[in-house]
């Protein structure tokens, strides 16, 4: 079961993303905090957080067929989905290295969907996969995981959640998109700081900020300019130190003033938030955590990197067929609700050597319009025909009643995934993060677990800021039992190890980052698709650290502004206690320090040795 | 007859601010020192602040008059603990902040009244504040408590606060064109209108403004087992042990009748001028040591040792401090709180713990930086001249001030603005934010403009609008 079944709720709204993006620039480890020599990138201050706002219920569907849409025919509807907040974040969205910026991963985010009446849950530390679409400021992006440790309310009225209530798990599919990571820059250069100085700021206090000509983006690349620096919330950080409280209050609406360059927003949403439309369903207590059982369209397009999930259940007169459409289509900024662009005269259908051979159903699919934002992206449709081991694909019909196709359906309705697709392994340390860890590969054709001994194989590349190159497994700190193994249950089990990396580190980067690509052994089988992101990527850390407790904690302090106390030692000794819980949290706890999880076992243990001397 | 002539000015004006004529000046070295002349005084008088005018044991007192500019750091400590001496009044056997006219905060944040058959189950939160984690606090197995204690917290507001935030979440108008707590008479009328308009209510203790406070509280076998302590009866959470013993688990329900102590109190409300509100925390003597601090004795500054130079207590006696415990390896969080989806509680060890007392000290005594003896002298010497009048017997005469804060330029953060920190401003409840000292209130209680200032005004269900 998953979130192709029923009772399937969808709601849509907005998000909050707010990572840190000091640390995304590895040179910046290296900088000793000189901000004249780092890279701020476009969120400097972030605090790491991700939540949800004002998001609401907008469809239930149930088993029977019946749907409903308003508040009369299920009380769920129009009730909130909201992220619970746990002390200062709703979830914690942290980067697994900046090697590795594309698998971000939400980790300790609980959610409760409804008001009075409820259920609430803890959504699985779930890395985000499928990202493209990119305009030049904005991407779209899937999380699905599932939802457990479920509590409801004493009583409720809703049909839905008396039909969901006897659920262990739920199986949950977020689509975001529209992201705005486009922040607004404040200019400090000879300009702004004489027009500053007319409109009533002293020299003495402008010459506390002339540092702030040096700083910059990206250190004068990508049309970046020197002293354009991102977000208010960042700049009044820095006049507060640079100018103390009582000089900042005095003038800061005159910098902030004279200093506020034109914006041009990344997308309809303020910065850092964007538009999240999510599906919710059962899910078995056995089933896989990450991995849903379906089938899956690839663009005819090469260029295209748009895949959309669809499942296929036999009715008596035909199939019912499932698609999740939300990661799918680029989207139509100027439409109100946002929608889809170009989805108009879309069918399913069968095509037989590049010519459609029959069209599935009369009416085109209903994809415009507000679709995207009530049904999530998702439509179920009766078609005449038997398709349930059977390719289809998606087709635009044109004006003069030909066809073309958009989407077809992988090769021969094969489907692999990863379930667990990022891992942290530690050389020398057991347990969990340690050097020992499985990759399960799950195979499925036209829906169904594939018979024992398909054969699937991986290779590796090894990441850099410039992207991977390909490595032998023999020069690899990554090891595998065998890098070929056969379905047993549909499922490929990898055995992984990992060995003390040897490097080189540039810039003090922590350990390897690898991709492991995996796919059919079969040669007939390689012109199988693969979605954007469609790989493994594992950290694995050094558990030979050169640097002293202290300075691994001056170096996060340097690049995570969130926590710049730590580079003050009297400030560490005296939030001893506090820094030594938040240190030993587990990694999936919202309560652990933000953003250092991506901190190896062996610095930690240094870092809380330190702290523990104090 | 100066005396007789401050007392008389005091009752004129019902307000601290007139207690100590000549600490009238706003904040600064200058003040402190002015205030510290006069509070060497021992003999200034608090018998106004009693009902009858009269200083006697566990005799009742009246609010602070909050309308009345406070000018002085001496003013608003002084305001402090007026508020708690009153709130600490027992009329009819209830304390005023526990009986009508008070709410108390329940767990699903519904604001509960205060009557005579109140069931009193409020006090049953046992996580701290907390940025990032919730810590749990034991004190030692020592008297007055049994085995060793949780710590309990409750929370309360006046019906000003509550019928305030109220009006906000039922958006009416008048309310919601209150952008802040309110500091003056017109803003207090018009809560007092939509009290009588929207729930039929008088506000008992106008001139108190706003408040909200926060109490803390150990176990005792009985109420004698606290004669030294102010008492009270609670149903407490009963935890159930897992098998590790490094899980304690409450299932949200089950409670039991208890005895208890209080430790600590933070009395906080507006006052004229101050939407961000004043914040004031007291303590009881016997919790914790303060760390060595410095303070002025008639312009020599002198050093008061708590701790040996090998980091050992010097005072024996301490609730939340095991003696053999090197003050490096106090205030270590040993376990923490967190509340699972179903309502359940638990309290978890930390990692290389077990769920056990600690040892807690004072990081900043008074509120201040150890070394800032004039700060520190202040309220040295404002707790002993309050004490020293109590009278023996009154549990009130058991507890100080740590301090008081507030902000210079009297406003949250409007248009961008940052607020200057006055007063004790490193002030933290060792028995409330035990973990987390380094902040002061304004760190976590951001000043920005309106109900998010207070943690609970934002979450707090509206009180129900009668039936029509």
């Amino acid at each position: 079961m998953s979130y192709f079944d029923y009772p399937r709720l969808h709601f849509s709204g907005k998000f909050i993303a707010d990572p840190s993006t000091i640390n995304n620039y590895p040179a910046n480890n290296l900088a000793n905090g000189d901000l004249s020599k780092m890279q701020l990138y476009w969120n400097p201050d972030g605090t790491g957080d991700f939540a949800f706002e004002d998001c609401v219920v907008t469809k239930v569907e149930y088993a029977d067929g019946s749907i409903a849409t308003t508040k009369a025919e299920d009380s769920i509807v129009g009730e909130s989905v909201s992220s619970i907040k746990n002390f200062m974040l709703s979830g914690a969205i942290v980067d697994l290295d900046p090697r590795q910026m594309m698998v971000s991963t939400l980790f300790g985010l609980n959610f409760q969907i409804g008001g009075d009446e409820n259920l609430k849950g803890e959504f699985s530390s779930t890395p985000f996969n499928g990202i493209w679409n990119f305009p030049p400021t904005t991407a779209s992006a899937t999380y699905q995981g599932s939802m457990k440790n479920l509590s409801f309310s004493a009583s409720s009225s809703s049909k839905y959640l008396k039909e969901i209530q006897s659920n262990a798990k739920l199986s949950i599919n977020l689509t975001v998109t529209q992201y705005n990571m486009s922040p607004q820059l404040y200019s400090f250069n000879d300009n702004t700081f004489a027009s500053m100085l007319s409109a009533g700021v002293p020299q003495l206090i402008l010459d506390k900020i002339e540092d702030f000509k040096t700083f910059s983006q990206y250190q004068g690349q990508n049309h970046d300019k020197f002293g354009d620096i991102p977000t208010q919330r960042y700049v009044s950080k820095l006049l507060v130190k640079y100018l103390g409280r009582s000089d900042y209050n005095k003038y800061q609406e005159i910098i902030f003033s004279e200093t506020k360059a034109n914006y041009e927003p990344g997308s309809p949403f303020e910065f850092t938030k964007g538009l999240i439309v999510g599906t919710v369903g059962p899910e078995l207590a056995a089933e896989p955590e990450f991995v849903v059982s379906s089938r899956v369209l690839v663009p005819s397009d090469s260029s295209v990197t748009s895949f959309t999930y669809f499942n296929v259940t036999g009715t008596d007169t035909g199939s019912k067929v499932q698609l999740n459409f939300a990661n799918s289509f680029q989207i139509d900024r100027k439409s109100q609700p946002l929608g889809f662009n170009d989805v108009s005269d879309l069918y399913l259908a069968r095509v037989s050597e590049g010519q459609v051979s029959q069209i599935l159903h009369e009416s085109p699919l209903p994809l415009s319009g507000s679709f995207l934002v009530t049904s999530a992206g998702f439509l179920q449709i009766d078609v005449d025909s038997d398709v349930s081991s059977s390719p289809i694909s998606l087709v635009k019909k044109s004006d003069d009643g030909s066809y073309t196709v958009i989407q077809e359906e992988n090769i021969d309705g094969y489907f692999l995934r990863a379930d667990q697709f990022v891992y942290r392994m530690n050389p020398n340390s057991t347990g969990e993060y340690g050097k020992n860890a499985e990759l399960k590969v799950y195979v499925y054709q036209y829906g169904q677990p594939v018979e024992d001994g398909v054969e699937i194989d991986i290779s590796l590349n090894k990441l850099d800021m410039n992207g991977g190159t390909a490595i032998s497994f023999e020069d690899a700190a990554l090891k595998f039992e065998s890098t070929k193994v056969k379905t047993v249950s549909g499922v490929a089990t990898f055995k992984m190890s990992c060995i003390e990396p040897t490097g080189p580190f540039p810039n003090d980067l922590d350990g390897d980052v690898y991709n492991i690509n995996y796919k059919f052994t079969n040669s007939s089988l390689a012109g199988y698709k693969f979605a954007s992101g469609d790989s493994v990527s594992v950290h694995v850390y050094q558990s030979e650290v050169s640097l002293t407790g202290k300075e691994v904690l001056q170096q996060y302090g340097e690049i995570y502004p969130v926590m710049s106390w730590l580079t003050d030692e009297a400030l560490v000794k005296e939030r001893k206690g506090v820094v030594l819980s938040l240190l030993q949290q587990p990694l999936t706890s919202i309560s652990h320090m933000p953003v250092t999880r991506d901190m190896s076992i062996a610095k930690r243990k240094l870092a809380i040795e330190w702290v523990e001397s104090l | 007859m100066i005396l007789k002539k401050l007392t008389t000015s005091f009752i004129a004006a019902g307000a601290a601010s007139a207690f100590f004529l000549t600490s009238c000046n706003s904040g600064g070295n200058a003040t402190v020192a002015k205030n510290e002349m006069i509070l060497t005084q021992e003999k200034d008088s608090i018998a106004p602040w009693f009902v009858g005018n009269k200083i006697t044991k566990n005799g009742v007192v009246k609010p602070a008059d909050s309308l009345v500019t406070l000018e002085s750091d001496a003013d608003f400590h002084l305001w402090s603990w007026q508020m708690f001496l009153w709130l600490m009044s027992q009329d009819d056997k209830a304390f005023v902040f526990d009986s009508a006219g008070f709410f108390d905060l329940s767990e699903q944040d519904e604001l509960l009244p205060n009557g005579t058959d109140s069931k009193n189950v409020r006090f049953i939160r046992n996580g701290q504040a907390g940025m990032m984690a919730h810590g749990v606090l034991m004190s030692q197995d020592k008297e007055p408590t049994i085995n060793g204690s949780l710590v309990y917290y409750g929370i309360h507001v006046n019906d000003t606060f509550a019928y305030y935030v109220s009006g906000q979440k039922n958006n009416d108008p008048a309310i919601v064109a209150m952008t802040d707590f309110p500091t003056t008479k017109p803003e207090l009328e018009v809560i007092e209108a939509y009290a009588k308009k929207a729930y039929g209510a008088n506000i008992t203790t106008p001139e108190a403004l706003a408040m909200e406070m926060k109490s803390s509280w150990v176990e005792i076998t009985d109420e004698k087992a606290g004669k030294e302590y102010i008492t009270t009866q609670a149903y407490i959470p009963v935890y159930k042990k897992d098998s590790t013993g490094k899980k304690w688990i409450w299932d949200g329900k089950t409670r039991r009748k208890a005895f208890l102590a209080m430790v600590g109190f933070h009395v906080v409300g507006s006052t004229a001028k101050h939407p961000e509100m004043v914040w004031a925390t007291f303590e009881h003597e016997k919790n914790s040591p303060n760390a060595n601090y410095k303070y002025d004795d008639h312009g020599v500054t002198k050093e008061v040792k708590n701790f040996t130079s090998a980091g050992l207590p010097i005072e024996k006696d301490w609730l939340f401090y095991d003696v053999k415990t090197n003050m490096k390896n106090a205030n270590i969080m040993n376990m923490t709180l967190t509340t699972a989806n179903d309502g359940s509680t638990i309290i978890k060890a930390e990692p290389s713990k077990s769920i056990s007392a600690g040892s807690t000290y004072r990081i900043s005594p008074y509120g201040n930086k150890p070394t800032e003896a004039k700060k520190n002298t202040l309220l040295r010497n404002i707790n002993k001249s309050i004490r020293g009048q109590l009278k023996s017997g009154d549990a009130r005469k058991e507890y100080f001030l740590v301090g008081s804060i507030w902000t210079d330029n009297g406003v949250p953060g409007v248009n961008n603005s940052v607020p200057i920190f006055a007063g004790s401003t490193k002030l933290a409840n060792s028995t409330m934010e035990t973990y987390t000292q380094y902040n002061n209130c304004f760190d976590c209680h951001t000043t920005q403009k309106g109900l998010t200032l207070s943690h609970i005004a934002p979450v707090i269900k509206p009180l129900q609008l009668p039936k029509k």
